[in-house]
């Protein structure tokens, strides 16, 4: 059923994450959002359609979009040559321009301070090297995620706009991070919405101190 | 007075909640997680709006029950105790939940908080306020995952005791059937984020002192009272079960039993020393409260002719001091994973009852009661035995006090003004007070309440 509430679509890995995630959905529920999780089964899928695809048309119905990079690359590929499903959805959100904001675990920002010291600076110096997997850091390509969640491909520091990537080591500060920031998200758009209906509110509320 | 029966007639409270039966366990896990997320408490199941016990049938059988469908709707993981008491005949169930660790507790995705009396769905302000605290907070030792520790390093037997021993005792039945060790690390908070934690180390590791030297135990016997010399003295490593055990048995080990003749009898009646219970109690306490981090801390077990005196480096909640360890208290186990293990293997009776427990096995067997005394550095307890000298365990005592003492049943409270009143109407007031304060020094009395409401609480 359709409700007025705003879409906020969390991307991200689930095996080991579980309990951080549960938590998560019931923060964010709380704040208002419609939260759509696949781990809660409350991401729209299409049946007729690829579940690769299911999760693309999800991004471009969300409102907001939160991406977790976790040190787990996450499933739904197609063999080792594909990026997973969470690297495309965040591929996506980027090129919608969809509002968006993206934690990186402090292993994937450590690994890729390690490789950049030890001269493997960007994706394609990284293909030469093979990682063997482990719960730590599964997979490379985590690396590759980062830099496009903090849009290294634009060369320019001035240029790049939406690249606040935050980095966390505990699930404690991935459930502040979310609240924090959504909670005051939701506290402005409920202002806006409400002055929006109100014209005269919404001029003095944005009207210059200096102005009378 | 027993524990229930305090907690009944204590009244619904912030850390107490009543409920006429188990039907709904989703409200019943509602309250748990409130509990979780404010400091801890008890839910008694079967008792009525009136505060009257309602008799609940097959209520063991129900607890089980429960206890694996709370399990199953709350999040994350979470160490708390469903069981049974008897109070004057009637069965009520019991939830002892310990303050949780790992907050916001969630379930039916919602999180629940107390507020005074009441259960209710933490508002985003709240839930902010939880999570600026827990981040404050250094993620605790136990639940950091180690990088160096794998499945093999783990001692397999002891994950499936565990897994045997929570089945026999009804505790929880640990992840179903499985025999997957990873799936049964999950279920116990032990393997997180695809990695074990060090708790599991500290738990089922062969070897865990290799990692972790900090968590070996001492152990002294001393020839003398003081002190001075020491006798044998031992130092255990391995998983915490068998510190327990090695640790009991080096106390066993050095302490004589005592023999008694009587009059009627010609054969000799052999006593051990020390209620069996009350050292075991202490043991695993010191076990699951003390400080892993610290390098420096550990744990000491010192024998001498008259006691022993176990030293842990944890310390007390905020706000507690030892005293509080004497009355009705909330759990607030400072590693709720060890002590988890500590509580399937069955090392530990009931959550948060054990030093109450150990006061009343004490009266019982005619021992003196356990003293405890707690600092910057750790936590000392002292277990006396048969052999401390009665004298010195004994203050002397006036008329008034005594009067006072043989009136008052453990667990029962007088005010200053009851007490003037029935005992001490022909001596001043002050004299009053002075009578009640040196029965707080002994350890017969603890003072509870703030300025207004103070109240004296028998505890021994």
């Amino acid at each position: 059923m359709p409700t007025s509430k705003p879409i906020l679509l969390v991307s991200s890995a689930v095996f080991g994450y579980e309990e951080l995630l549960d938590r998560l959905y019931a923060i964010l529920d709380k704040l208002g959002f419609e939260v759509w999780m696949s781990h809660k089964g409350t991401l729209p899928i299409d049946p007729n359609i690829s579940a690769l695809e299911s999760c693309r048309k999800a991004v471009a119905r969300c409102d907001y979009f939160l991406s977790i990079i976790l040190p787990r690359y996450g499933s739904g590929r197609e063999g080792d040559t594909e990026e997973s499903i969470t690297h495309q959805e965040l591929r996506e959100a980027i090129r919608l321009k969809k509002p968006r904001w993206v934690l990186a675990h402090d292993h994937v920002v450590f690994a890729r301070g390690l490789l950049r010291s030890l001269g493997f600076k960007t994706a394609e110096d990284r293909k030469s090297l093979t990682l063997k997997g482990t719960p730590i850091f599964d997979d490379l390509r985590l690396i590759d995620m980062y830099e496009l969640a903090s849009r290294n491909d634009i060369l320019l520091l001035k240029d790049r706009q939406g690249n606040w990537v935050q980095q966390f080591s505990t699930d404690g500060e991935v459930l502040l991070f979310a609240s924090s920031q959504f909670q005051r998200f939701q506290e402005a758009e409920a202002f806006v919405k409400e002055s929006l209906g109100k014209a005269s509110r919404l001029k003095k509320a944005i009207k210059p101190s200096s102005a009378k | 007075m027993n524990l229930v029966k305090q907690i009944i007639s204590g009244g619904e409270s912030q850390s107490v909640v009543f409920l006429r039966n188990a039907a709904d366990v989703q409200n019943i896990a509602q309250h748990v997680v409130a509990l979780l997320n404010s400091g801890g408490g008890y839910i008694v199941i079967g008792v009525d709006e009136n505060n009257q016990i309602a008799h609940l049938a097959n209520s063991r059988d129900s607890a089980i029950q429960l206890r694996t469908q709370l399990d199953e709707v709350i999040t994350p993981k979470a160490y708390f105790d469903v069981g049974t008491d008897d109070v004057d005949g009637q069965t009520v169930m019991m939830i002892d939940v310990p303050g949780g660790k790992d907050l916001p507790f969630v379930t039916n995705d919602r999180v629940y908080v107390r507020q005074g009396r009441h259960t209710i769905a933490a508002s985003g302000n709240l839930i902010q306020s939880i999570l600026q605290k827990r981040v404050a907070e250094v993620e605790r030792w136990e639940r950091r995952t180690s990088p160096m520790l794998d499945l093999d390093d783990l001692d397999h037997e002891e994950i499936n005791l565990t897994v045997q021993s929570a089945r026999e005792l009804l505790r929880i039945s640990i992840a179903g059937a499985s025999t997957d060790k990873f799936v049964i690390l999950s279920a116990l908070g032990m393997h997180v984020r695809g990695q074990l934690t060090n708790a599991a180390d500290v738990c089922f590791g062969q070897d865990p002192a290799s990692r972790n030297p900090q968590i070996r135990v001492r152990a002294f016997s001393f020839l003398t009272t003081k002190g001075a010399n020491y006798q044998d003295q031992a130092t255990f490593s391995g998983p915490v079960s068998r510190i327990l055990e090695l640790a009991e048995a080096f106390v066993l080990r050095h302490t004589p039993v005592t023999a008694e003749f009587h009059e009627d009898r010609l054969q000799r009646t052999d006593q051990p020393l020390y209620a069996r219970y009350v050292l075991r109690e202490g043991l695993v306490n010191a076990l699951a409260h003390r400080d892993y981090a610290s390098f420096s801390g550990g744990i000491t077990v010192e024998v001498y002719p008259d006691r022993v005196e176990i030293w842990n480096s944890g310390k007390l909640p905020k706000g507690w001091d030892a005293r509080k360890l004497r009355t009705a208290h909330p759990s607030l186990p400072s590693n709720p994973d060890i002590a988890h293990i500590l509580y399937l293997r069955g090392y530990m009776e009931r959550i948060g009852r054990g030093t109450l427990k150990m006061i009343e096995v004490s009266q019982i067997e005619g021992l003196p009661s356990p003293k405890w005394q707690a600092d910057e550095d750790g936590v000392r307890l002292t277990i006396f035995n048969r052999l401390y000298s009665k004298q010195e365990r004994q203050p002397s005592l006036n008329e008034r006090q005594q009067k006072l003492l043989d009136t008052l049943e453990v667990g029962q409270a007088i005010t200053m003004a009851d007490y003037t009143l029935g005992f001490a109407s022909e001596v001043s007031k002050r004299q009053a007070q002075r009578d009640l304060g040196l029965l707080v020094d002994a350890g017969y009395l603890v003072l509870e309440g703030g300025a207004r409401t103070s109240r004296y609480v028998r505890v021994e």
